[in-house]
């Protein structure tokens, strides 16, 4: 046993530091893949809640835009009908105007027809 | 040369490669060290002026990795490098203690142990923790090189230059 202990004492007292330094160099490698993956999740997470974040904001864009389609489809609706009724009373103006002229015209004949 | 907060960060170590120049300086000193009969082993092991200028040496080169630690990426293999040497010394010193008082009876009269066992024992426990800094600073700073060519790897799959 003395034998033994004093031929391993010195390389024993080499090698543990080193056995130490390799186990912590280990321990520090593996704490900072664990970190990267634990950022690699999160990272996806943030991703995941963005994506969901852009899906709700197209959704509300594209109801927004169907309201906007709506409001302009009435407001065509609308025009389309005081259209119609200008064009009514363009064309009821117009026959009571060609009346007038078609009288004047009746009143101007009778009346170069009647001198002799 | 670039200082790393050593005061605050590598005190232990800075006890620890003093007291290795000051252990060498001791062996390096006229007259003989080992003649006590405790020290036979030691004695087996190291002669006193190699031994004793190897203690100063690393102990110097211990100091300085600490204080260029940061600055340059090998410091803390050196550091590495010095606990080993340290751990040998002490442990051995410690075991050449411990059998001369426990087994070979080898101290004067009724003596017990000596001190120096004590701080022996104390500087080789201190020594490897010294030794697991050094391991997280040598993966810190990438002293082996492994990240950077595991880096390069992934840009050369990535197929950017």
């Amino acid at each position: 046993m003395r034998e033994i202990l004093r031929d391993i004492a010195p390389l024993l007292g080499v090698l543990l530091p080193a056995i130490a330094a390799f186990f912590m160099y280990r321990r520090t490698e593996n704490k900072r893949d664990a970190e990267i993956k634990e950022g690699g999740k999160a990272g996806l997470l943030a991703g995941a809640a963005g994506a969901l974040a852009s899906v709700e904001g197209t959704r509300l864009y594209i109801e927004e835009f169907q309201r906007l389609g709506a409001a302009g489809d009435k407001i065509a609706a609308g025009l389309h009908e005081v259209a119609a009724a200008i064009r009514e009373a363009t064309q009821a103006q117009n026959e009571r105007e060609n009346d007038r002229l078609a009288k004047a015209i009746d009143a101007l004949t009778k009346q170069v027809q009647g001198r002799p | 040369m670039v200082f790393h907060e050593p005061v605050k960060t590598h005190a232990l170590e800075m006890m620890l490669a003093t007291l290795m120049v000051t252990c060498g300086t001791i062996l390096l000193w006229p007259g003989e060290t080992f003649l006590l009969p405790y020290y036979a082993l030691m004695k087996a092991w190291i002669s006193e002026g190699p031994g004793g200028g190897i203690l100063v040496l690393v102990g110097v080169l211990r100091w300085r990795a600490i204080i260029q630690n940061g600055g340059y990426r090998y410091t803390p293999l050196w550091r590495i490098g010095g606990c080993c040497v340290g751990g040998g010394f002490w442990l051995t010193l410690a075991v050449a203690l411990t059998l001369a008082f426990a087994v070979d009876e080898a101290m004067p009269g009724d003596a017990g142990p000596p001190m120096l066992l004590a701080i022996a024992v104390t500087a080789f426990t201190f020594e490897v923790f010294a030794g697991l800094r050094g391991g997280e600073d040598v993966h810190r700073q990438d002293s082996l090189h492994i990240r950077e060519a595991r880096s390069k790897v992934g840009t050369s799959d990535a197929g950017n230059p």
